[in-house]
């Protein structure tokens, strides 16, 4: 055969530049040959003169190298454009698209994964949410969110001055302005019992900076003559300046805490050293004209309505993350001032009792939870109401106790009545939410939203199930597009090395036209050997995902949420999902097996993972074994097999496309079983059962193992260094253009459908939370609404400070 | 005896188109079923058969696919498209021109 061989090499030599047209015609040549001697042996000839006279018959060599060459040169060139093309565009191409997507993935995986990173929101939304303006702004409203300057205050200040007598835009500006006054007036960080650790340290303001924030204030109550906001700050910033509070406890009260009439919490009131007492007085003078105006806001929740008609629609869940922590990120820096006001009232009636003015102490006593309850009832956000809160039950609190100490029994009960009556609001309210919210966070869990679990203590609700829907979709979209980022990453990966490995194999032969002898001829085979491993690879990522899912599901089940069959995790419950990107899902299956063996450090996990790995060796173990096959003859029983398989391959081309889809949907259905079995047997973690399982696989497997064996056939086998050339050349593009159309495809659907899922939600904003009915936020809010209108003070109750030049004496 | 080499490459295409027309065959079969219908007169230098049949397979007129032949080889079979019959038609009446002209320049038959 040795002269054939050649002869036919010579023959084809110029169609070397293609590789698998070069073999297929050397394959048919060879055939003919070898038929041509087989006949003239028949006919008596001997082994060398039957191959001599097929040879004869066949005619001159370079002739005929030359005649093939003209006939196929053209199909040639175009069959090279069209590789170098793949080569050249393709695989950049899909690479940068998937190494896109796996960059997507990394970093939502980076978060997730980050140890410090508890809260999911957060995680989602990053630490520095930023939410994107919606294109096309004016520069006004570009002022709102900072953009233009990168100050806030700046562009703040440039609102008022464009609209001098808006109270919102004013309020606005104020409220950024008193960050200025926090820092630079409350105490710094360990300076104290008020110093907190986010503060920043700042120089003190000069007398002439605080002239100018006062007749900022002043402005404020110009432009809102009602609104006690202004007062309180200025009162507020007069008593940072003006006094300190010491260590020492003037006086304490104890109340009932958050868990309920066992729960005793202890406040004090400090020691006050008035260090400027005419602007102290003053301060109380700004307090005692608060008091009287009909409402105090900050006008928090109009700037968010404000800013949320100029957002882009959240796309996407990070976006709407985004949006939900930029709400509650905004910056409130004036509750830390009127907290610490709040906070040195009473003190100062302390102060006032010390020096015998018993009537005013008594006055100021009876009216100094007055700026706590206007600040409650026209809070915006839930920062606000808290400090009015603790502000209540600084001053409220205190009372009882003052009046008992001026010898004023009625009053301490009538003020203890209502302190009671007050702080019981929230805790009620506090008690049942926790219990609401923890049956609420276990249904979001089983219902399958992450994102909807962190929000739901936060916003304890009814009406948040509205929103769960939606999340929970937009979130398993999400989810999907992370797994098809992982799964478009591993596809990179592979076509990268086996590109590299084929540019590696032209370099080291010289020559980028291979050598011929292929496996894979013609763009038909080409085309079933992707299908074939296209379909591989997705039972392999089901495969693993299944597992990955059952090693889920169990730490659900030991985390004690309940995992059922209407229970998240349920694949049956995302057909349509598996359906539309069943590879992104199960990938998704596979990440979140890793993902729980790592974060729970569990051998059960890692075993499942091992389980996974094995899995996952199987396609190239079918490849192995395929090329086992090649080099050897059918044995009869493999030819019955074989007879089979030709009468399938007669059948009518459509017959025969279904006949095949079916016997693959058969094995693939198998071999799912087989692997959820396995899934089942590790969650059992028996021994016995898993060498039963093992048991019932081989008898499976081994008679279809068996038959495959049988039905081997006999096609020459090239050798392994062909193969992984054909692999290289031929699996590259075949690669490449995979994982173009899965990551476009792929993340172009599950981008739409996250869009499309958020849609209904797509603008989270400040009314929607406060319009939620039975929240801790609108029960105590609407009790203090209550409050501030019932008691309405008069003026003549009121508390005057006496003339500065009594004092002064 | 043989027919002159020009003679027999020109007429090539149109005899495999004319055998492919009856049912699909590979290369052999045909140089076989040649022979056998022409009692061994009409020789192909048998390699010049395969450049013949790529080129009808780019031009369109054959399609070809590999399958088991009944020796249980697998063999490149070739059969003729509906562009290749008409091919085949146009070119058997050119043949039937050209055939009639030379006729009867060099024998003086008509019709």
């Amino acid at each position: 055969m040795g002269r054939i061989e050649d002869y036919v090499e010579a023959a084809t030599r110029r169609l070397r530049c293609d590789p698998e047209l070069c073999w297929d015609v050397a394959r048919e040549l060879r055939a003919h040959l070898e038929d041509a001697a087989e006949e003239a042996r028949a006919g008596g000839a001997g082994e060398a003169e039957s191959i001599e006279a097929a040879l004869e018959a066949f005619g001159g060599r370079d002739e005929l190298a030359e005649q093939l060459y003209r006939a196929n040169r053209g199909r040639m060139r175009l069959r090279a454009a069209a590789r170098w093309a793949n080569r050249l565009v393709l695989v950049p191409l899909a690479v940068a698209a998937a190494v896109l997507l796996a960059s997507f993935t990394a970093g939502a995986a980076g978060r997730l994964l980050e140890p410090d990173h508890r809260d999911v929101l957060m995680a989602f939304a990053g630490r520095e949410p930023r939410v994107e303006p919606r294109s096309g702004l004016s520069e006004e409203e570009r002022f709102l969110f900072g953009h233009v300057t990168d100050d806030e205050l700046e562009d703040a200040e440039k609102l008022v001055a464009r609209w001098p007598d808006d109270p919102v835009l004013y309020a606005h500006y104020v409220r950024l302005l008193s960050e200025h006054f926090d820092r630079a007036e409350l105490p710094q960080q360990g300076e104290g019992p008020q110093g907190g650790p986010f503060r920043r340290r700042r120089e003190p303001a000069s007398d002439q900076e605080l002239a100018g924030w006062l007749a900022a204030l002043d402005r404020g109550e110009q432009v809102e003559p009602d609104n006690a906001f202004y007062d309180y700050l200025k009162a507020a910033l007069l008593v940072a300046r003006s006094s300190r509070e010491g260590e020492d406890d003037d006086l304490c009260f104890e109340y009932e805490g958050l868990d309920g009439p066992d729960d005793v919490q202890e406040a004090c009131v400090h020691r006050l050293a008035i260090l400027d007492r005419a602007m102290f007085e003053q301060s109380v003078g700004e307090v005692l004209e608060g008091v009287e105006k009909p409402f105090c806001t900050s006008h928090v929740a109009e700037i968010g309505a404000l800013r949320e008609q100029v957002w882009e629609p959240a796309r996407t869940l990070e976006q709407w993350a985004a949006k939900i922590a930029y709400h509650a990120a905004i910056r409130m820096p004036h509750v830390s001032l009127i907290r610490q006001m709040n906070r040195r009232l009473p003190a100062y009636a302390v102060v006032l009792m010390k020096e015998g003015r018993t009537q005013e102490a008594a006055r100021l006593a009876s009216i100094m939870h007055r700026p706590s309850v206007q600040i409650g009832a026209g809070a915006d956000m839930i920062l606000e109401l808290l400090v009015a809160m603790a502000g209540f039950t600084d001053t409220a609190g205190a009372a009882p106790e003052i009046f008992r100490r001026l010898g004023m029994p009625e009053e301490a009960a009538e003020a203890r009545r209502r302190f009671q009556e007050t702080i019981g609001v929230p805790n009620a309210v506090w008690r049942k939410s926790r219990a609401y919210g923890r049956e609420v966070k276990r249904r979001v869990k089983e219902e399958g939203s992450v994102i909807a679990a962190s929000l739901m203590p936060a916003a304890v609700g009814p009406e948040i199930w509205e929103w769960n829907a939606a999340l929970r979709k937009a979130e398993h979209a999400y989810f999907e597009r992370m797994a098809l980022g992982l799964t478009t990453g591993v596809l990179a990966a592979v076509t990268v090395v086996l590109a590299a490995a084929g540019a590696w194999g032209a370099w080291r032969h010289g020559s980028l036209a291979e050598r011929p002898k292929l496996l894979f001829v013609g763009w038909r085979r080409v085309a079933g050997a992707v299908l074939v491993g296209v379909a591989l690879y997705a039972l392999t990522v089901l495969v693993t995902g299944a597992a990955a899912y059952a090693a889920v599901r169990r730490r659900c089940r030991e985390a004690g949420m309940e995992v059922g069959p209407a229970g998240w995790l349920n694949p049956l419950r995302n057909l349509r999902g598996l359906l539309a990107a069943a590879l992104p899902v199960s990938a998704l299956g596979s990440f979140s097996g890793a993902l729980a063996a790592y974060r729970f450090d569990s051998v059960r996990y890692g075993a499942c993972v091992g389980l996974t790995a094995a899995i996952l060796l199987w396609p190239p173990a079918f490849v192995l074994w395929q090329l086992r096959r090649l080099g050897s003859a059918p044995s009869p029983f493999g030819q019955v097999i074989r007879r089979a398989a030709a009468r399938i391959r007669s059948l009518p081309l459509l017959l025969r496309a279904f006949v095949r889809t079916m016997l693959l949907l058969l094995a693939l259905g198998l071999l799912s079983i087989l692997a959820l079995a396995a899934c089942a047997l590790i969650q059992a973690a028996s021994v016995t059962w898993v060498l039963v399982f093992a048991g019932i696989v081989v008898a499976l497997l081994g008679p279809a193992a068996a038959l495959a064996w049988a039905g081997r056939s006999r096609r020459p086998w090239a050798g392994l260094a062909h193969f992984r050339r054909t692999v290289c050349r031929s699996m590259v593009p075949v690669l490449a253009a995979c994982l173009l159309a899965l990551s476009l495809a792929g993340h172009g659907y599950l981008t739409w459908a996250e869009a499309r899922y958020l849609a209904p939600i797509s603008q989270p904003g400040i009314a929607e939370f406060e319009s939620l009915e039975g929240t801790m936020f609108t029960e105590v809010r609407d009790h203090m609404r209550g409050l501030a209108a019932r008691e309405t003070p008069r003026s003549e109750d009121l508390f005057r400070p006496p003339p500065a030049s009594v004092n002064a004496s | 005896m043989g027919f002159d080499r020009e003679l027999v490459k020109g007429t090539t295409a149109t005899v495999v188109l004319r055998l492919l027309r009856e049912r699909e065959m590979y290369g052999y079969e045909m140089v076989k079923e040649v022979n056998a219908r022409t009692g061994g007169l009409f020789k192909w230098k048998e390699g010049t058969l395969y450049p013949c049949l790529h080129r009808l397979e780019v031009d369109g007129l054959l399609r070809s696919h590999w399958r088991e032949a009944p020796n249980g080889k697998k063999r490149k079979y070739y059969r003729i498209t509906a562009k290749g019959l008409a091919e085949l038609a146009r070119r058997t009446e050119e043949w039937k021109q050209f055939a009639g002209g030379v006729n009867v320049l060099l024998l003086g038959k008509t019709g």
